[in-house]
């Protein structure tokens, strides 16, 4: 009995639609409404991502936090949800603000949200942006070593002023909450600032793929938290969504990544690895011609 | 919505062009070569400039020359500095012994940084929370049983250009596969994360350019 013989012009148009076959299913799945049983991360009353809600909800009146704003520009959609709600909760917590970047794309980012949140409404009492620092982990053992005195523009601020009363170094601040990518990450942080500067909590919110590096970190208690996944971010970015206002600098910006979107997405990564994965071994048991050997 | 470009003409014009780029791109898929290409060299100009703009206004200006300019002799390291970089810039014609310095300095510096970092802010404060204490319980216990399990073989795989035994071996291949097995596990994150992307992307042409999706 003769196997249907294989037509692979047939095969190499299929391969060929497929990704804009995937562009048009995520694109029509974004346009369905959001659906409390595909919620990622569990929906507001998940537990997902409560670390870091605990963490900003347990900082002093009026705390000092250092955001240092590092992602990547190909990760960073991933985590903007997640990074502008927590935004979003120190501000509704009475944070002040400083803002500072290690890596070109990660001040590029830094710019166009301080620009954001200016527009919301921060002033210099509120945010203040140190800016661009070169020398990826010798300008932070830099800034761990020396007082911070002056923004960007090397002016005085408020926030910085209350930081001097403080000591007016990095042990000033309640809280660094690390946004971080591949060149610039939480682990930096935890290797060049802990040591120096042992009393200051480090938190993160940090792309998927840095799960496996991050992980320990928070286990071993040398991150108090950390939103390292989509679903973490997103159910603790609907949780301050819920819990916040509805304007001005405690209001969650955007809506979460289309839950339906995402569940798509992956199912078709899953049917492309099957595929692959099944063809392989079937390929493996056949001879070149296609009978079984 | 990503909320990067404001209400005005200026925002209009920004979510157009960010609109027509990224179809540009995307026509790629459809055997489309040059947008994409255009859009390349776009990013590459584009990239190139930022970076020549972020190191004159926030690092050279800054940290460099209004030191230098306001009080030389009040900043001699930075005039250490320019000296080191000036070499750096010119080694193609200058004599290795020249170069070798400032190039000790740089890979020594960052070495120095890396693995003190490393022993200090990783291996070290790790194995503390590695170790299994008396009041861990049995679920402490097992945790760590299962990273041992874990951590022996895939180190024995490292190991090559030393006689192995049958034992050996044969834990050295299973910590090969156990290494597979925690890349295809990367591998499965690194697709969430750009998924993520691509949702993104097409919630920008949705949303913020043809406003479908609110």
């Amino acid at each position: 009995m003769t196997e249907p013989v294989r037509r692979p012009g047939r095969r190499r148009a299929w391969v060929g639609l497929a990704p804009l076959a995937l562009v048009a299913l995520v694109a029509a799945a974004s346009a369905l409404p959001q659906l409390p049983f595909l919620a990622l991360g569990g929906g507001p009353a998940s537990v997902a991502g409560d670390d870091l809600h605990v963490a900003i909800g347990g900082l002093p009146d009026q705390p000092l936090v250092l955001v240092d704003m590092d992602p990547d520009l190909g990760t960073y959609p991933e985590i903007r949800y997640a990074t502008r709600a927590a935004l979003a909760d120190l501000f509704a917590v009475g944070a002040r603000v400083a803002m500072v970047s290690f890596s070109p794309e990660g001040r590029a980012i830094a710019i166009a949200e301080i620009a954001r949140l200016r527009d919301a409404g921060a002033g210099s009492d509120r945010l203040v942006d140190l800016g661009f620092r070169s020398g990826s982990e010798a300008a932070l053992v830099q800034l761990a070593g020396q007082p911070i005195d002056r923004d960007v523009n090397g002016q005085a601020s408020p926030i910085l002023d209350a930081l001097h009363a403080r000591g007016a170094g990095l042990g000033g601040f309640d809280l660094a909450l690390v946004i971080g990518g591949g060149e610039m990450s939480p682990r930096t942080w935890i290797e060049q600032v802990e040591p120096r500067v042992p009393g200051l909590a480090v938190a993160a919110v940090t792309p998927t793929f840095l799960l496996p590096e991050m992980q320990p970190y928070r286990d071993a208690g040398q991150l108090v938290a950390l939103a390292g996944t989509l679903p973490e971010g997103v159910a603790y970015g609907t949780s301050v969504a819920a819990g916040g206002t509805t304007s001005g600098l405690g209001r969650v910006p955007e809506r979460p990544p289309s839950d339906a979107a995402i569940l798509v997405g992956m199912l078709v990564a899953l049917g492309v690895l099957i595929e692959s994965g099944a063809g392989s071994l079937l390929s493996g048991r056949r001879g070149p011609r296609g009978h079984r050997s | 919505m990503n909320a990067f470009f404001e209400a005005g003409t200026a925002g209009t014009l920004a979510t157009w062009v960010a609109a027509l780029v990224t179809l540009g791109v995307w026509s790629y898929l459809a055997g489309e070569r040059r947008l994409l290409h255009v859009a390349q060299l776009l990013l590459a100009g584009l990239a190139t400039g930022y970076l020549a703009l972020l190191a004159i206004r926030e690092v050279l200006v800054p940290q460099l020359i209004s030191p230098l300019l306001a009080d030389p002799a009040a900043r001699p390291d930075l005039l250490i500095d320019v000296l080191l970089v000036a070499v750096l810039a010119l080694s193609p014609w200058l004599p290795r012994r020249a170069v070798a310095l400032p190039v000790a300095v740089f890979v020594g510096g960052t070495a120095a940084y890396a693995l003190g970092g490393a022993i200090t802010g990783t291996l070290l404060p790790q194995l503390a929370a590695g170790i299994v204490t008396a009041d861990s319980g049995p679920g402490g216990a097992l945790s760590g049983v299962v990273g041992l399990a874990i951590t022996i073989p895939v180190l024995l795989a490292f190991i090559h250009g030393v006689p192995r035994g049958r034992v050996m071996g044969g834990v050295a291949s299973a910590g090969r596969f156990i290494l597979l097995g925690g890349l295809g596990a990367w591998l499965g994150f690194l697709i969430v994360s750009r998924l993520a992307l691509l949702v993104d992307r097409v919630g920008f042409l949705l949303g913020d350019w043809l406003g479908l999706v609110r």
